[in-house]
């Protein structure tokens, strides 16, 4: 019982154990807050990825595609595992574009990825309709155009029509009338948000919030050049904006431009192909059987067939392993506790020393003194590790709120939202991380009180008594 | 309560309830021995007060803290009645300290983080385990408030040693020794730090201790003054107790009454 009652007295009165506490505390919270935050965008990117690439994917080797996506599906469809398991399937024909547009007199080219496809069976298979920026397009995904972007289109300036003036011979018989060439409609397309933004570091609101500038509007019209399929001879066509397409993630952002798939088809000469057929699954756990099966069924195809895991597996690895890394750097947070706990707890014993004879004189034991100094180190890593929980969750879920304050404080953005196009700082708390993350703390905290408590256990009691 | 008194007139001395044989103790510091004890023999009967005397670095205190387990003889045997206790596993003599021995030091050695009742209360702590605590709390509250009451700090309960007088601490700390009613109480100095009549007091309150509880006690001190109220005097010179050079003894040496009853106590536990 003397164990518990020191412990609880020492960390009372023992002001330098303080110390040792807020150190535990800070290294807790700081791994907390960094593995929230790191969870947060991991889950964002997983989440975004996945969500853009569907479940599972047949795709072309290259950019000629594969040919009769719709004999492919209706195999998929006709197969009954794969009937069973499979929710949606959308074709895509994929390829690298340029996109020309002019903005405040200035040509503007950049390269893009161009997505041909048909947006009802894209936003079947997931992640396309939800980042929509139009709230009337999510729920009805199309490439129409709205009012306001027909009303832009109609007052778009048109290029003065040719006038010939033919000179003319009496005798001569008049030309023909001009062959029927009503004006070319250009087709819609959705644009990456960034690709018709960018934001502005000057424009800030007084809570530092920053804003993006647009660079074209929707009706505003946009050259897409590429190639066609069997002669790689350059293609182009106008487009008009219908919609942006906001994911957040500043990689599709600002390269993807969504097409309608027939018209890609056509311009590509590719008309019945596509790159790709992204499958969406009931239950993502089946994914390897489903990918196995399709494998099976399209043996001497020209796919591949793939989860998206499987296709982001080298990123989806650079965030386990960044996260990894994070955390083991970040531990030596509290190693470096673990030696002021070493250091303080060493002090502790040499100003103990005669506290430890009168124990020893009283029948303490060498155990029960030892287990004075474990305790203690247990009790500095549970206060300290539990008020580092609750600073850490504290700081988590006002992190935004932080982060504002310190970017008008310091004047820096700490978190620059052009980089990541977020508007907020993603954080994801993991209760089972919090709870390892106090168990390594107290752990660290036992580990390094055995030293200064072995060494008070193995004082002798007379040399204790007459300690100066 | 002192009735029943009995002039020990038998003539058969009683048996003694500690003893020493032939123990010798030598330390070791920086490569160089001291021989401190060279051979000492020394017995204690039960209820007995005993004062050891002698020069600074005699080796008084180092034969109290050896017969107390405090530490090891190089060579002979400390005896607890008949049995043999310097060479016991280090628990059981956790276990002697903790129930049959009481300590007073010069320096008091009271435990700062604690109040007084809970000082007193500290051999009570170090017996129980937590389980064991709620079921003995209660009980040795009452004891060890009733021990500060009996020493004259039952108003000083609550306070730190820090808060109380060199007199008071000692008090305190004999409070402590007691707690666990020991038979054989080590008193190593305990009036070294006290003034005179803080001095006093502490000798008359180990005297009627050893008088009406028939505790057995075993003192270390300088002061020729306060040995001589105690039953026997032994001089310790050079590391041997020399019995041609020991001084001349208190009065009533050998015919101090015991209290039946207080042999029993005197005895409880012991072995």
């Amino acid at each position: 019982m003397y164990k518990l009652v020191l412990c609880w007295r020492y960390l009372k009165t023992r002001y330098l154990a303080l110390v040792c506490v807020i150190s535990v505390m800070l290294g807790v919270a700081t791994l907390i807050v960094v593995n929230s935050v790191m969870g947060g965008f991991s889950a964002k990117l997983r989440d975004r990825l996945h969500g853009l690439l569907s479940d599972v994917m047949i795709e072309a080797y290259d950019y000629d595609g594969f040919a009769d996506p719709a004999g492919k599906m209706e195999m998929i469809r006709k197969d009954p595992y794969l009937a069973s398991q499979v929710v949606a399937m959308a074709p895509t024909l994929e390829i690298f574009a340029m996109l020309q547009f002019s903005y405040r007199d200035m040509p503007i080219t950049k390269p893009v990825r161009l997505v041909g496809i048909d947006p009802a069976d894209r936003a079947k298979v997931g992640g396309f309709a939800e980042h929509l920026v139009d709230p009337a397009r999510k729920a009805n995904p199309n490439f129409d155009l709205d009012e306001a972007a027909k009303a832009r289109v109609a007052q778009a300036k048109k290029p003065e029509p040719l006038v010939f003036q033919p000179i003319l011979n009496a005798d001569e018989p008049p030309p023909p009338d001009p062959v029927d060439s009503r004006p070319h409609q250009p087709v819609s397309a959705i644009l990456g948000y960034a690709i018709a933004h960018f934001r502005d570091r000057e424009a800030r609101d007084e809570d530092g919030t920053l804003h993006d500038r647009r660079t074209l509007q929707p009706g505003d019209e946009v050259v897409l050049t590429t190639v066609s399929s069997a002669k790689m001879a350059p293609v182009f066509d106008r487009f008009v904006i219908a919609d942006y397409f906001k994911s957040e993630m500043s990689e599709y952002d600002s390269q993807y431009v969504f097409v309608p798939l027939d018209h890609l088809q056509k311009l590509r000469t590719m008309e019945g192909k596509v790159t790709s057929i992204q499958i969406r699954l009931k239950n993502f756990d089946e994914a390897p059987k489903v990918v196995a099966r399709l494998k099976e069924m399209f043996r001497r195809q020209p796919v591949e067939v793939q989860t998206w895991e499987d296709k982001q597996g080298n990123v989806l690895a650079a965030i386990r392993t960044e996260k990894g890394i994070l955390n083991i750097l970040l531990f030596m947070i509290i190693g470096v506790a673990g030696f002021g706990i070493l250091a303080i707890f060493s002090m502790i014993v040499g100003e103990k020393t005669r506290d430890i004879g009168i124990l020893k004189s009283l029948g303490a034991s060498n155990w029960g003194v030892m287990q004075i100094f474990l305790g203690y180190g247990l009790l500095l890593g549970v206060v300290g590790g539990g008020l580092g929980s609750l600073l850490g969750l504290a700081i988590t879920t006002n992190i935004n709120e932080i982060e504002h304050l310190l970017a008008r404080a310091t004047g820096q953005d700490i978190f620059p939202r052009d980089v990541y196009y977020f508007d907020r700082i993603p954080t994801d708390i993991q209760p089972l991380a919090v709870l390892l993350v106090n168990v390594g703390a107290v752990a660290i905290a036992v580990l390094f009180s055995i030293l200064p408590a072995l060494r008070a256990s193995m004082l002798h009691p007379v040399r204790a008594l007459r300690f100066e | 309560m002192q009735t029943g008194y009995i002039e020990n007139t038998s003539g058969v001395a009683p048996p003694p309830i500690l003893r020493a044989e032939n123990v010798r103790k030598t330390y070791r510091r920086n490569g160089i021995a001291t021989e401190v004890l060279k051979g000492v023999d020394f017995a204690v009967t039960q209820g007995e007060f005993v004062s050891i005397v002698g020069a600074s670095g005699s080796g008084k205190s180092t034969l109290l803290h050896l017969m107390g387990t405090l530490d090891s003889p190089d060579a002979g045997s400390i005896w607890l009645a008949d049995r043999r206790i310097d060479n016991l596993p280090g628990r059981e003599r956790d276990k002697l300290r903790n129930g049959k021995f009481g300590f007073i030091f010069q320096f008091y050695h009271l435990l700062p983080e604690l109040t007084a009742v809970e000082n007193v209360l500290a051999p009570e702590l170090v017996a129980s385990s937590i389980w064991q605590w709620p079921g003995r709390k209660k009980a040795a509250f009452k004891r060890a408030e009733e021990l500060l009451e009996r020493v004259g700090l039952g108003h000083r309960k609550h306070h730190r040693p820090r808060e109380m007088s060199g007199g008071e601490m000692q008090r305190t700390a004999i409070a402590r020794a007691i707690m666990s009613r020991p038979g054989i109480l080590f008193a190593d100095e305990p009036t070294g730090n006290l003034d005179e009549t803080a001095g006093a007091e502490i000798m008359a309150l180990l005297r009627e201790l050893n008088r009406a509880d028939g505790l057995t006690v075993l003192m270390v001190t300088h002061n020729m003054e306060m040995a001589n109220t105690t039953d026997r005097i032994v001089r310790l010179a050079s590391g041997r107790i020399d019995p041609a050079r020991q001084p001349v003894q208190p009065a009533g040496y050998h015919s101090r009454p015991v209290e039946p009853r207080t042999m029993e106590y005197a005895w409880r536990g012991v072995g």
